[in-house]
């Protein structure tokens, strides 16, 4: 990627699919009764 | 001293702004939950952008370009890190979790939730007294920061450039406690963005493209675009742990958690925060690429001090608006830790010292009054040191975030979750991993020898050190001892 070598390159992807699942783990709903639960 | 207008009228609008905070979010400020955590109804927004804004400091943004320019481009694995561990898996592993606990056992600082969650008044005192403590030590470094910026920068005295961005700072927090501390972290946060985005876009320019500067950068030395590269395991991986898993113990990342609003929140401010926390890897990528612009054997001065990396490029490429942006988005991340600190010590101090630990009895509008004051004592004592710091300020700085690290982390986050712990693994978790990276880190002092690198072990930082004991203290003592602490359940 870019020319950079493949441990390098995997510094940029690992940042971009930490998003990825940030993005995922915002999008799948929760079980509302165990949040709530917890919550107090 | 000939600052452009833009400069001028850039600098006094952001500082008008931030005291204006200040002064709005005084009259919010009710109760001493205000004044600590904001009576825990901060958004997602507000509160991951904050925590991405107390995160880095000025010395992530300059010293992460020295970093880049030394070392090259196996230092964006402290971004990726960054991203992950300190951001992403901090909200995932600690957010609910620490929102639940400290909801239900009414705590509202750190030490004030180790004393609770154990039933141990001595947890009370000495995390606080070692955050009072090795937090003044942090703060003089992000003061020094911001007085390197304002002389790089601009060409302001050191010391007046201290005493500026101390006074602003001092001022919004003394009188506007933790809402001036999110809010104001809020926008700095915003402002540091759009000030690496432009930094980005224009070194990309100036670099004929990424892939134009990494060929750039291979032809100079292989060794700057490899993993490790020139820097080597030891030294990457300790430092990446200390600034990544490191933010899990500190507490003024913590109180991020306590003040969020819910767990909705907490959702959504994981990602927000996340997407934030990457525009770490700009400055360390801006770093590598300044080493084509400015080769070492032209710029001795940059052998000397690498931090004068991006600073140069921003003068030497960049035109004054972009400067002007990216110089208050500099001083904009100095400040926004600087105050995140500064409520966190005047919190260890007036409430858990004084009023819990030492049984000063002081009601809640004498005790907004004497946090002020302390917020204000402990923000003098620290620009009065960071006129003059001393030599070692970088190494100090992750100094305290490895003992505090050390002496935190494991009792919060096995806290959270375990119900084996014991008060007697608590005790000895806390004070051995004090114990052991204070005395590592001096051990390795003591072995150093003046012009040689230290070698074998001791190369890793004392945060490493540190953290195994405590956790493995923790996990051994609280299974051989039988003064069991269960997470306390919710009350009916």
């Amino acid at each position: 990627m870019w020319g950079m070598p493949f441990l390098t390159s995997m510094a940029l992807i690992t940042g971009l699919v930490t998003i990825l699942i940030a993005i995922i783990w915002v999008l799948i709903p929760d079980h509302d009764e165990n949040e709530k639960k917890q919550e107090d | 001293m000939n600052l452009p207008i833009v400069y001028i009228i850039v600098l006094v609008s952001y500082f008008a702004l931030l005291i204006l905070i200040g002064f709005i979010t005084l009259r919010s400020t009710k109760s001493t939950s205000d004044y600590h955590i904001g009576s825990r109804n901060i958004g997602p927004w507000v509160s991951a952008l904050s925590f991405v804004s107390a995160y880095y400091s000025s010395v992530v943004i300059i010293g992460g370009g020295g970093y880049g320019y030394k070392y090259g481009l196996s230092t964006l694995w402290i971004a990726a890190i960054n991203v992950l561990v300190g951001c992403f898996l901090a909200w995932v592993v600690l957010g609910k979790r620490t929102l639940a606990l400290t909801k239900r056992l009414k705590a509202i600082t750190l030490p004030d939730f180790l004393a609770k969650r154990y039933q141990l008044p001595f947890a009370r005192v000495f995390i606080s007294m070692v955050i009072a403590i090795f937090l003044i030590v942090y703060n003089v470094s992000i003061l020094k920061g911001l007085g390197d910026t304002f002389n790089v920068l601009l060409g302001i005295d050191y010391k007046l450039g201290v005493v500026i961005s101390g006074l602003i700072v001092v001022v919004y927090v003394t009188f506007g406690g933790y809402l001036a501390v999110v809010w104001t972290g809020f926008i700095q946060g915003i402002i540091m963005f759009i000030a690496m985005g432009l930094l980005l876009w224009k070194t990309l320019q100036i670099s004929g493209g990424l892939t134009a500067g990494v060929a750039a950068l291979q032809t100079i030395d292989k060794g700057l675009v490899e993993t490790p590269g020139i820097w080597g395991f030891p030294g990457m991986i300790s430092y990446v742990l200390v600034v990544s898993l490191g933010v899990w113990g500190m507490p003024q990342m913590l109180a991020r958690f306590y003040s969020i609003k819910d767990n909705k929140a907490i959702r959504n401010g994981a990602l927000i925060a996340s997407v934030g926390a990457a525009m770490a890897f700009v400055p360390y990528l801006v770093g590598a690429l300044a080493r084509t612009k400015f080769p070492i054997a032209d710029f001795p001065a940059l052998v000397k001090n690498a931090d004068l990396a991006i600073p140069m490029l921003a003068e030497a490429y960049l035109p004054p608006i972009v400067i002007a942006l990216f110089f208050i988005g500099v001083i904009a991340a100095g400040m926004s830790t600087f105050s995140a600190v500064l409520i966190i010590s005047a919190g260890a101090t007036v409430r858990d010292l004084l009023k819990d630990s030492f049984q000063v009895k002081l009601s809640d509008k004498k005790e907004i009054q004497w946090s002020m004051i302390c917020s204000l004592i402990v923000g003098l004592i620290s620009m009065a040191f960071a006129l003059k710091p001393p030599g070692l300020i970088l190494t100090l700085t992750a100094f305290s975030w490895a003992v505090i690290a050390s002496a935190c982390l494991a009792p919060f986050l096995l806290g959270l979750y375990w119900n084996g712990t014991t008060k007697t693994g608590v005790v000895a978790s806390m004070v051995g991993g004090f114990l052991a990276s204070i005395g590592w880190m001096v051990l390795q002092q003591l072995l150093k020898k003046p012009g040689e690198p230290i070698k074998g072990i001791f190369q890793y930082h004392g945060f490493i050190p540190g953290i195994i004991i405590s956790f493995l203290l923790l996990i051994i003592v609280s299974l051989v001892t039988k003064d069991k602490m269960p997470i306390p359940k919710k009350a009916d």
